[in-house]
């Protein structure tokens, strides 16, 4: 039997960033890693520093709208491949959903299904909810509130960033989810039992949570009949961009400047491999939730042979034109610049 | 990368963004000496105009709207601009830093 634990939690809440973290110490050596993004262009698992083999991108689509199967299956397969040697023995698998996943089907699937319950039970849910936005999440995002409802453990996350706000949020999360213990991780740290420790919620437990979380107001006869593409009923939009060349530093800088300029609380998530110009052989990896940025991540190196600057957006009312056209008047401005100046010399 | 390059990716980037905030407006590119872009916006009625600021000023462009000449450094601080003339309920989000956790630090 090996335990399977789902790390749920909105765009940009920082499940990534709780999941290299803990992949990071002795206890978690021996698991294996499934990533769902929602995109064209997967990166966490570029962005997630473990071993290669014990780490599968499902890619195709979101798990809760369309892949039940496909996670069975990739469940299989690693157990297959563990047990034919093909990959590095593990004894725990993480389950990382999409922002916009709902979880429901997700765990519907690990308990309902015959096979998956006989090898990978279920061992514990746990919901990312970011302390500077989680509470506006909350409010506009029924996938969001669905995932908290779902979760056995709720983790409180950026508690370092977020001030006074944190309580306010207590109280919307007590709201929606009265009973699961809640923790606070400050810069994505968090104690490795929270994910596979303790007893195992009973099946019919989490299926009576997932009943019971379908017949509230919050979750309505119209909501769930939008759901299965809420992604896009909410008007949100993911795009990619992707070029061979590099950006020259100043551009980037400029480019991050004015999305959040304008786009602001519609900008749910960007993340992304960039290739500097004045530094091409190490990329810089680029994080950004609404109008907050982490300072660029440089990496020792690329993680695979491809090089090509990847930025993924998933936003609401964002138009992959402007985006584009964006980038290209800033490029456009800062090469003539540099021309200029190099006139001058 | 010429003068007339920037210019006219500038005025994609403003038809693209006029759009975006549903603003009605027409654009056009006066190809004069020097270049200008003049954005005739219909509801409020008003006309901005764009040229690059003379050489020796520290800054690139002048943006002209209401009768009131403004300046930026960059193609962005145009765009700023011209949303807060179009949208004066407009409220730039700045950028926000945030401290990078510590195993990435």
């Amino acid at each position: 039997m090996i335990p399977v634990s789902v790390i749920t939690g909105f765009l940009g809440s920082g499940k990534t960033t709780i999941l290299s973290n803990l992949l990071r110490r002795a206890e978690f050596a021996d698991t294996a890693v499934i990533i769902n993004e929602f995109g064209e262009i997967g990166l966490d698992h570029d962005l997630i520093e473990t071993s290669d083999e014990t780490v599968v991108m499902l890619q195709t689509g979101c798990l809760c709208c369309k892949m039940q199967g496909d996670l069975i299956r990739t469940l299989h397969d690693l157990l297959h491949r563990r047990n034919s040697g093909t990959i590095p023995s593990f004894a725990r698998i993480v389950v990382e959903t999409s922002g916009l996943a709902d979880p429901a089907p997700i765990l519907q699937s690990l308990i309902l299904d015959e096979t998956a319950a006989e090898h990978f039970p279920l061992a514990r849910v746990l919901t990312v909810i970011d302390a500077i936005s989680g509470k506006t999440t909350l409010e506009s995002h029924s996938e969001a509130r669905k995932q908290l409802a779902l979760a056995d453990h709720i983790v409180i996350s950026k508690t370092d960033l977020a001030g006074g706000t944190a309580v306010d949020l207590d109280k919307v999360i007590r709201s929606i989810n009265p009973t699961s213990q809640v923790t606070r991780s400050d810069k994505g740290r968090l104690v490795p039992d929270l994910l596979f420790a303790g007893d195992h919620p009973e099946s019919s437990a989490v299926l009576d949570r997932i009943q019971s979380f379908s017949s509230t107001p919050a979750h309505n006869a119209t909501e769930h009949r939008l759901h299965h593409h809420a992604h896009i009923a909410n008007d949100i939009r993911t795009f990619a961009l992707q070029r061979d060349t590099p950006l020259d530093a100043v551009c980037l800088s400029l480019f991050l400047e004015a999305l959040a300029d304008h786009c602001g609380a519609d900008l749910l998530r960007l993340k992304g491999l960039v290739q500097i110009a004045e530094n091409p052989d190490q990329p810089a990896v680029i994080h950004g939730v609404q109008h907050i940025f982490h300072p660029p991540i440089w990496l020792d190196a690329w993680p695979s042979g491809d090089h090509s600057t990847r930025m993924v957006f998933i936003a609401r009312n964002l138009s992959e034109s402007w985006v584009r056209s964006l980038l290209n008047a800033i490029e456009t401005e800062v090469c003539e610049i540099v021309q200029e100046s190099a006139g001058r010399q | 990368m010429s003068t007339t390059a920037v210019f006219e990716r500038l005025a994609v980037l403003l038809k693209e963004s006029l759009i975006a905030w549903q603003c009605r407006a027409h654009i056009s590119v006066l190809q004069t000496e020097p270049h200008a872009i003049r954005v005739h916006v219909s509801d409020p009625e008003a006309t901005i105009n764009i040229e690059r600021a003379p050489a020796e000023m520290p800054f690139r462009w002048i943006v002209e709207t209401g009768g009131r000449k403004r300046a930026a450094a960059s193609v962005v601080g145009v765009l700023r601009i011209v949303r807060q003339s179009v949208a004066p309920d407009y409220q730039p989000a700045k950028v926000r830093i945030a401290q990078l956790p510590d195993h990435l630090a």
